[in-house]
Formats: structure tokens, sequence, C-alpha cells
């Protein structure tokens, strides 16, 4: 009879196989650059061979998996670098294996002996003389509190040590310690198994007895065991018992070792199973059911790169050189076929993706839930047979409770604790911060959380990615954080648990924080945020700039502090399996990252909306609240601010996406509807907006079915899913469907920007705000770096002079009133600091809420209301905005940043003579009306003749026309038709031109961008508003070109 | 109670099929049972655990006790027919070589 249970080892160990050759090639590619994964991968495999094998009593499999693994042990702790040499031995034995497994003929019979010769001189060539007998070493330890000595195979302790678990000691007894406590010898064991792996264990036989005393009296074992549970919580696995628990090994502390007893050959006898034969079979029949007896991968003492073990053998690498291993060529690679049908490619699933196992009690609890469904069928047929309407309500309440059961009972058997995840954090911590000489204690908490197998697989990298980056780019060194004040040793902490039915893993440490300004600015140098928008980010929005592609490697190479390093790609990740993340940082204090995830991807409860006919869902994770407007509450609950139409809720204003515009149903979008609006309150990580429906209904368990192909680009949708009544309706995403919109809207006044002048009439940015309460101010939304709410006690008055605390300095504040004639800001109680640069420093402008940006096309009149710190005037919708001018207020309260001019803030007025005895004629190219005309002024009143135009193409065409007369240009950078830079070039290019000064101007430019604008022509480049430094420039540029 | 069968294959051999899980409950009864079946001609002593779903400490204990008594009259004990559970148990406690343990077949 065939033995199933050995099909299934042969099968397991088939598909460990199947991609053996393929990995070992990689790791000999990579030579030093060990991918640690990958070698892992190699050596578990053969470890699960010769785990399996011995259980089965295949010696011969058992002996050469074995071997194999010692190699890949020393290729796992970097004490190997790989090479063809080692790759041909392991080739070898690998195929030998595989030709073993497949045919049962060689089973028993094949000769090894080469092979097995082989790789032990292969593993003794590589290690140092003094290393060499740590292959049949063992170790006397003694336990810490040194009590206790206990002789261990040297590898056992390493391998243990390197996966960062404890190595503990426990005398007991299985009738007092046990059974009197109520507790089974398998609970116990299955315990140690699931957290790690039983070393050795010794029965003390002559206790026991024999059959002529009394039996239930002692059963006296030592059992030596390794687990990653720590000493404090050891209770949880291990009952009281009278002996004690002992630590031998702690994975942070050196090993305690007995000198005098340390040696070969080893001390304890470490039992081997004794394999023997049925009467019904000459074979071999040990038959386990579990083929993998430790715990899950990363507590079974598999281990991922190279821990020194301290006062062990050095674990460094023994360069590449000749062994004295014999030299093997592999017999076949699993290309060639043969009986490698097995020997897939690379691509082929590791056999933890395509299996799982599940308890027997679970899959009888499945059978018992099938049989009911088919009962549940019967029913139903009948009473539609009968057309029962009672008897269909009882079939259906049925159907719904066996239905209800049937998917609680197949979730259970996708569900694992998140501690098989975490199980490998602490090694990873504990290596990394040993190789960057921090000191970073790792705190876990909620490792019995349980998620969908799926979610476990896909959240692995990414953590592991953030747990990296915390050691890596959060925690600082001891010496920085003695110097900061804070404990030499930093924290990571990851933790997960459930919250509203989902489940959240925050990573979090006790570092540097995020310093958003370097972010922005890496951001922007890379080109990957313009610097205006940059400009106008939240601080949540600068934060999550860190997970834009690109971001990375430019960190990486000009050293910005702060995170990022493959971001990207943990956020893609994150967004594969469903999950949120957000970012919390301080600076100087430390980061949190908080994730959110589903429980499962396959199955989710949805609120049911409708827009016009349509049917959709949307996640209940994603509902915060329902919200019905009556038409009569319109007013109060609904307003348009900077042209986007916002609610008012509980004292918040949250956007508002009115779905059927999205959805380009214009007949819908249109409608106000008398009876009122539904609106969904939907949030996004950080983004909360109200989503417009037609209609709500009810909320369903919705199964997720991927979209098709034609329709995977539409970033709205997360999938589709059949309704109860068989109709089709798509899942929203609805971080995608808000950044659709966003996009949407940037795209839109990118594109008409792109489009000629005549699209382009005008229309600029403002950011309003008030002065006094009924003083209506505006500056350009151009020149605003940020916008901060305060109190009224944050601002301080030192010597006269304004100041905020902000980002650890202070930030000197001025007022419209400073300079011109307008009201005080009185006594306001909300303010506003709208954050701006002058002269490369930053300033606040103190303004009272509330504050909104409009788009608007009103002209900028820039003499009526002309004063020192009024630039000009705007009317909107009526009303008066005095437009302030931030350089003169800036001048008026701080006339020391100004050292060129210490009486007055402007330049003296008188006209520029450049010796032809006529002003010089000066080319503005400006797209923005307000900026264009504020620097026309600042030349004319230097006594410059200005031509205006409104974009580049336009310039070009007038300095064509103008020839002779033009000695300067000076443009903006972003403009419609043609930029600033192509004009340069342009300029540059033609021998007609190329000899004029170019001046480019730039709200808030970045080095990077002085030097993009320098290698495409730019003379000089100048902040748009500073007009002594801009006149100073115009000037050099005129005398220069008199003394030529 | 739970009913053991003894069977004798020759002189030589005795073999005891459980007839259900060998715990604390049972173990006294087996014993004084086993006592008054192992005869001095004995020298295998078969556990067959097809019946044993589970074994407890004192379950240990006795076939622990049986391998001492069958080892003092130079006879050995095996165990066959050992549930996953018990073979997976055996395997960790190192009892594998001492009780001669098989596992059960398909």
């Amino acid at each position: 009879m065939v033995d199933e249970l050995l099909d299934e080892f042969l099968n397991e160990s088939r598909e460990h196989l199947a991609t053996i050759e393929t990995d070992l090639l990689a790791i000999e590619e990579a030579g030093g650059n060990r991918d640690d994964q990958l070698v892992n991968k190699v050596f578990r495999a053969a470890h699960s061979i010769k785990g399996g094998s011995a259980f089965f009593g295949l010696t011969l499999i058992k002996d050469l998996a074995h071997k194999a693994e010692t190699v890949l042990d020393m290729l796992r702790a970097g004490k190997m670098i790989p090479n063809a040499e080692i790759t041909n031995v392991l080739l070898s034995a690998f195929d030998q294996l595989r030709e073993m497994i497949n045919n049962p003929a060689v089973r028993e019979s094949a000769d090894i002996s080469e092979l097995l010769l082989s790789l032990s001189e292969l593993a003794s060539s590589y290690l140092e003389p003094a290393e060499k007998p740590a292959l049949t070493r063992s170790l006397s330890l003694l336990s810490i509190d040194g009590s206790v000595c206990v002789t261990l195979p040297q590898m056992d302790v390493e391998r243990t040590r390197r996966s960062g678990q404890f190595l503990y000691c426990s005398d007991f007894d299985l009738i007092h310690d046990l059974e009197r406590k109520g507790r089974t010898p398998l609970a116990v064991f299955r315990d140690i198994w699931e957290t790690g792996e039983i070393i050795d264990c010794t029965f003390d036989f002559d206790a026991v007895g024999t059959l002529d005393g009394p039996i239930n009296n002692n059963l006296p074992l030592r059992l030596i065991f390794a687990t990653i549970i720590r000493p404090d919580d050891i209770g949880i696995l291990m009952p009281d018992c009278a002996g004690g628990i002992r630590v031998l090994s702690d994975p942070e502390q050196p090993l305690k070792i007995s000198p005098a007893k340390t040696g070969t050959p080893p001390a304890v006898v470490v039992s081997v199973p004794t394999v023997v034969a049925t009467a019904s079979s000459p074979e071999p029949v040990l038959t386990p059911v579990r083929l993998t007896p430790v715990s899950p991968a990363g507590g079974n003492g598999v281990a991922l790169t190279p821990t020194p073990l301290t006062p062990l053998t050095p674990l460094t690498p023994v360069p590449a050189q000749p062994s004295l291993a014999r030299p093997v060529t592999p017999k076949r690679s699993s290309a060639e076929g043969g009986a490698g049908a097995e020997g897939g490619g690379a691509h082929s699933p590791a056999p933890a993706d395509t299996t799982l196992r599940v308890q027997v009690v679970l899959l009888e609890a499945l059978m018992n839930l099938a049989g009911e469904m088919i009962l549940s069928r019967n029913q139903l047929r009948d009473a539609i047979a009968k057309t029962d309407p009672r008897a269909l309500a009882v079939a259906d309440q049925r159907l719904r409770q066996v239905t209800s059961e049937l998917q609680d009972a197949i979730m259970q058997t996708r569900l694992q604790p998140i501690g098989n995840v975490f199980s490998r954090f602490p090694r990873v911590v504990r290596d990394l911060s040993a190789s960057l000489r921090k000191e970073v204690q790792l705190e876990l908490r909620g490792h019995e959380v349980a998620m969908d197998k799926s979610l476990i697989e896909g959240l692995a990298d990414p953590l592991t990615h953030m747990v990296r980056n915390s050691v890596d780019h959060g925690v600082e060194t001891p010496d920085v954080r003695v110097a900061a004040g804070k404990n030499p040793q930093g924290t990571v902490r990851l933790e997960a648990r459930h919250e509203a039915g989902q489940v959240v893993v925050e990573v979090a440490d006790d570092g540097r924080g995020i310093d958003t300004r370097k972010i922005a600015q890496s951001a922007v140098a890379k080109g990957l945020v313009p610097a205006e928008r940059v400009a106008s980010m939240s601080e949540q929005e600068l934060l999550q700039l860190i997970f834009l592609p690109g971001l990375s490697t430019a960190e990486k190479i000009t050293e910005v502090s702060g995170r990022g390093v493959g971001m990207d790609v943990v956020k893609t990740n994150l967004d594969r399996i469903g999950g949120k993340v957000e970012i919390h940082s301080t600076l100087g204090r430390g980061t949190l990252f908080r994730i959110k995830l589903p429980l499962t991807l396959a199955i989710i409860p949805s609120l049911i909306v409708s827009v016009g006919l349509q049917r959709f869902a949307i996640p209940q994770v994603s509902v915060e609240e329902l919200l019905h407007i009556r038409a009569e509450d319109f007013c109060k609950r609904l307003d348009i601010i900077g042209g986007a139409e916002v609610l008012m809720l509980r004292e918040k204003i949250i956007p508002l996406v009115r779905f059927a515009q999205v959805l380009g149903d214009d007949a819908q979008s249109g409608t106000l509807d008398s009876g009122g609006l539904d609106i969904a309150i939907v949030s996004a990580g950080q983004l909360v907006y109200g989503l417009v429906v037609t209609a709500f209904h009810d909320t369903e368990e919705i199964v997720v079915k991927p979209l098709g192909r034609h329709l995977k680009g539409l970033r709205e949708y997360a999938g589709a899913t059949i309704l109860g009544d068989g109709t089709v309706a798509l899942i929203l995403d609805v971080a995608g469907l808000a950044a659709m919109v966003q996009l949407a809207s940037i795209a839109g006044r990118e594109e008409s920007r792109e489009n000629t002048g005549d699209r382009r009439d005008g229309t600029q940015s403002l950011l309003l705000f008030h002065n006094a309460p009924d003083e209506l101010c505006a500056v350009p939304l151009d020149i605003v770096l940020r916008i901060e709410r305060i109190k009224p006690s944050q601002v301080e008055t030192f010597g006269g002079r304004r100041t905020m605390q902000y980002r650890g300095a202070a930030l000197p504040l001025v007022t419209l009133a400073d300079a011109a004639a307008v009201k005080s800001i009185g006594d306001a109680s909300d303010l506003a600091v709208i954050v701006s640069r002058v002269r490369g420093r930053e300033v606040g402008l103190l303004g009272a809420m509330p504050v909104d940006v409009i788009d608007t096309e009103a002209r900028i009149d820039v003499s009526t209301h002309r004063q020192r710190g009024v630039a000009g005037s705007v009317i909107l919708n009526e009303r008066t905005a005095l437009v302030a001018d931030l350089m003169e207020l800036v001048g008026a309260t701080s006339p020391d940043w100004f050292p060129a001019c210490p009486e007055s803030t402007r330049v003296a007025l008188e006209p520029a003579q450049d010796g032809a005895g006529r002003s010089g004629t000066i080319l503005l190219a400006e797209d923005s009306d307000f900026f264009r005309s504020q620097v026309k002024r600042f030349l004319e009143e230097d006594g410059r003749l200005v031509l205006e135009a409104s974009d580049g193409e336009s310039a070009w065409q007038l300095l064509l026309e103008h020839l002779g007369e033009i000695e300067t240009v000076v443009t903006d950078v972003e403009m419609p038709r043609l930029s600033g830079l192509e004009l340069a070039r342009r300029i540059r290019a033609d021998s007609r031109t190329s000899g004029i000064h170019v001046i480019g101007l730039s709200s808030l430019a970045s080095e990077e961008d002085y030097e993009r604008g320098r290698a495409a022509g730019f003379d000089d480049y100048q902040v748009k508003l500073d007009r002594d430094q801009l006149i100073a420039a115009v000037r050099g540029h005129a005398s220069h070109a008199v003394a030529a | 109670m739970t009913s053991h069968t003894f069977q004798r294959t020759g002189d030589c051999t005795l073999t005891v099929s459980l007839g259900g899980d060998l715990t604390a409950s049972g173990v006294p009864g087996l014993q004084t049972e086993l006592k008054q079946h192992l005869v001095d001609t004995i020298s295998e002593l078969i556990f067959d655990l097809s019946g044993a779903a589970m074994l407890d400490s004192s379950g240990i204990g006795l076939l622990i006790a049986s391998a001492n008594s069958m080892t003092r009259r130079n006879g050995r004990i095996r165990a066959v027919n050992a549930s996953a559970d018990i073979l997976q148990l055996f395997q960790s406690m190192r009892l594998v070589g001492r009780l001669n343990v098989a596992g059960r077949q398909a």
C-alpha cells in the first residue's frame, strides 16, 4: 500500500527542488553580494528534505541533504563566498537528491560516498583551521545563572543564536509538572514547535522504574529547546516546574562557556530516531504527519545573515580559494529533462505559496457545513416547487446562516498569526543595528493577531523594508542621541492589533524624525513635484512625498537625511494588498508608520450606492459616515471655497466630490435634488471627503472580482462584484477616486498652460486672508511656502520684533500694518501665518482667518491703492482686496536683511544711463499679469523701457522685432507655449541674440533650479519680487555691456 | 472501560492492541493485565497503537516502564501504528529509538 504521507513528503521535496538549480546559479552570480533570502530558501529546502527523510528512514537522502545543508549554512553565515566550485558540488548533490526522490530503485542503493566526501571537504576547506572542528564540535554551555552545564553541538548553538532564539534548559517531570496540572505533553511540545525547536530531550529512564512498580510516580526529563520567546514570557510556553527553566543562551548576550568541558567529541548524545520495519512491509515505515517538525520559517533556526557570536569562532568570510574538495561536475541540469520534470524555472511558486496546512477539525467543520448547504438547497428547491412564501423565507434564512458560517470557516483556514512575519525582525534589527553601530531595542506586540495568508505574505517585504528603514534612517547613533538628550538606545516598535474590522500594523521609532523640508527640496530637485506645488503642501502631503518613485535614489546619492529609500516599492506592495499607510513624524522625536489592512481581500463588507441607474460598492472600511442634507439646509451646510464645493460638517470643511460628475453623467450631476443630497463621508488615508451619490442601499458582503484587462487602468475602481440580483457593480477605490479628481484638476491647469496665450488670459492664484476683519488682503499663491494656523499667544515680541517658534527656530513675523497705512490686525483670536521666503530666509506674514485660495482673472490695479507694503489691489466679488508686498513689509521691519541699502529698503530711483545716453530696453516675459506688472513697475522706476510678453513664444517674436534695442531679457521660467528655459536656449543658439543678457525669474527656486537655468543660458537668476536684487542684476549687466 | 486485546505469536512475542487512548485512567488496569500476560518466554512486547489517538504522561510512563522491564529480560519493546501526533511527540522526545516506534500506515 502506498503511504500517502511518504507521497506527500516526496511531492514536497520535488517542490523544494524545483527551483534549486536556478537559485544556486543566482547565488553564484551574486558572489559576495549574497541574497540572504535566496540562500535561506535553498537552505530551507535542504533542511526540510533532511527532516522528512529522517522521519521516513531514508538514510541516504537524509545524509546527503544534511551535508548539503551544512555547506549552505556556511554560505548563509558568510563563511563561504559562493563560486563555481561550490555551486558545482551543490548542484551535483541536489541532482542526486532529485534522482533518489524520483526513483525508488536507487533510493536506498545509490552510491553517494563521493558526494558526501566532496561536501565534507568543501565545508572543511572553507573554514579557518581553528574552525574546522566546529562541524563536529560540541560546546558546554553554562546557564546564565550558572546553575546548569549542558553540552550541545556547536552548530546547533550557532544556528539558534543566528536566528535570534533563546536557548533554554528545563528539568521537569511529566507526571508532577504536567499531568497533575492538567496539561498534556503534546500541548507543551506543540507550543515549542510553533515558536522554535527542540534541541534535545533526555529522560531519566531509571527513575521511571519497571512494570513491577507504580508508574504514576516519576517521569523526569531534561528538555533543551530554542524559541523566540523571551525569558520574561517563557512561562507562557512552559508551566512552572520544580526543576525550573534556565536560559542557556540569550542571542543578545555572550555565551557562558565552560572551557574545561568544551571540545570533541560531543559529551551529550543527541538521540537519533531508529527506523524499524513493520511485519507487513519491508520499507521503513516511520510515518510522520508533520513533515516540518519545527516552527514556521524564521523561527526554526533559519538565519538570514551572519551574526557575530562571542566568544565563538569568528565568522569572517574566507576568500575563494582552491579547496580540497573534490572537483565535481554537475551531471545534469533540470533543463536537460530526465527525471527532473520538476526542475522548473525560477518562476515556479515556492511551496509555501501553493500549500496550506489546515487543522483536521476545521476540515470536518467545513464538511459539516457542506452537508448543511446541500440540505438548505433541497429545502429551497422544495419551497420553490411549492411556491410557498413561508417555506421560501425559512429556506432563505437557513441558507444565509449556513453561508455565513461557511464563509467564517473558510476564512479560518486562511488565517495565520502575524507573529509568523514578526519573528524575523529581532534578527533583522540586531544585525542591522550592529552593522550601523547603533543600539536599538525592538518591541514586538500583537504576535497573535491573525490575518489572511495572502496578506501575511504580502506584508512581509514591506514591513521588513520599513523596519530596516527605521533602524537605518530613523534611529540615530548613540552619540547623536546622547547629544540630543535621548537614551543612547533607540527603540523600534512593531505592533499589530485589530481595529474596526481592520488590522492595524504600526512601525514606530524614537529617532530623528523626517525632515519634510529636505524631502521637499529633494522632490523638487528631482523634478518630481513642481516647487509651486510643494509650497502649498501640508505637512502630511510633504511626508507622503517619500513614497514618490525616484525620490529614494536621489536621497541615497545626495545623502539627504530622512527616509525614502525604496519607500515607493513599499507603497506599491501595500497598495497591492489593499493597505493604507499614514505617516506621523516629529522632527527629533521619531516617526510612526501606520498601515491599515483588511482582514481579507476576497470578501469585503461594502455599502451599495447608486448614481443614476448604476450601482456601486464602497468598501465599508472606507466609509466614515452617511449624511442626508435637506434642501433647506444647503445654504448652511454647503459652500464654495476656491472654486470647489465643500461641506461644513461639525466645524470641519470637507471637500465634496459629485460622483455623477466624475462619471460624466451631466443629467445627474446637474440636478440638485429638491429632496436633498445623500453624501457618503469616505476616508482615504489622511484624506476625508464627501461623495455625493443618488441613493444609499444596503450593506452587503461582496466577493471581489478583478477588473477585466480593458478596465485595469481605471484608478477609481478597485474591482467588480456581482450583486444579489445578478447585476454587476463596480467597487470604488476611494483613494484612487480622490487622486483622480485631483489629477484631473492639476492636469487641467497644466493643459491650459500648454495651450495658447489666449486661453491663458491672466488667471492667477491668490491667497486671501484678512488684516482687520473688514480688510480683505491677498498675496500671490506662488510666493507662499506654507500656511500655519496659530493662536495669538504663540506670537512673541522681543526687541520690537515679532516672531514665533517654528520648526525649532524663530520665524520673523510681519503684518501689513508694519509698513502700510492700514488698521492693526487687532485682537483676532484665530491667526494665520503665511510662510514665504525673502532673501533666502523664511518669514511669516501674519493675517487673520479664514484664508482661502482663489483663481481670478481680475486685473491687479497697481496704482490706486499702491503704497509701501501694498503692491496694489484687486476687486473680488465686489470687494477690494489689498495685495501685500512682502518684500517691502520685510524691508520696513528688518532693514538689516537688505545690507546693500541700510538706510532705505529701496534702491535709489535715479534713472540709469547706460553710456549711450538712454535707458536700456528690457524685454520682460512673464505669464502672470500680477508679477508682470510688478516687475515692469520696478524696471520702469529704474528708468528702463520695458517690452512685455505673456509667454516665451511672444517674447521671442518681440526680441526678433527689436533686435539691437533689447539689451536684457528678464523671463519667468514656467510659461505657456515656450518656457523661460527654452527661450534662453533659443537666444543662446541664435547668433543674432546670443550676446543678450538673460535673467531668469522665479518665485521659490531651489539650487537645482538655478543650475538648470544656468545650463539653459541664464546669466542670472532672481526672485520675482525682490526688486532691489533684480535692479542690481539688471544694472550689473548693463555696466558690463558698457565696459565691453 | 477501555478493553485491550492481548495476542501471543509463538512463545516470544506478545502484541497488545490498545482499544482506546492510553491515558492516566486506563494505565493502572493495563499495567495489571500486562504483568499477567508477560510470561517469562516473552522477549518482544509489541504495542499496537492503532486504537489510540492520544496518550498522556502516564501513557508515556507505561511504555517506558515496559521498555525497562523488557530490557531487564534482554527483550525489547516495539510500538507500532502510532498516530501522527504520537509519532511526532516521540520524535521530539527522542523516544523513537528507545521504544522502536513506527507510524500508522495509510
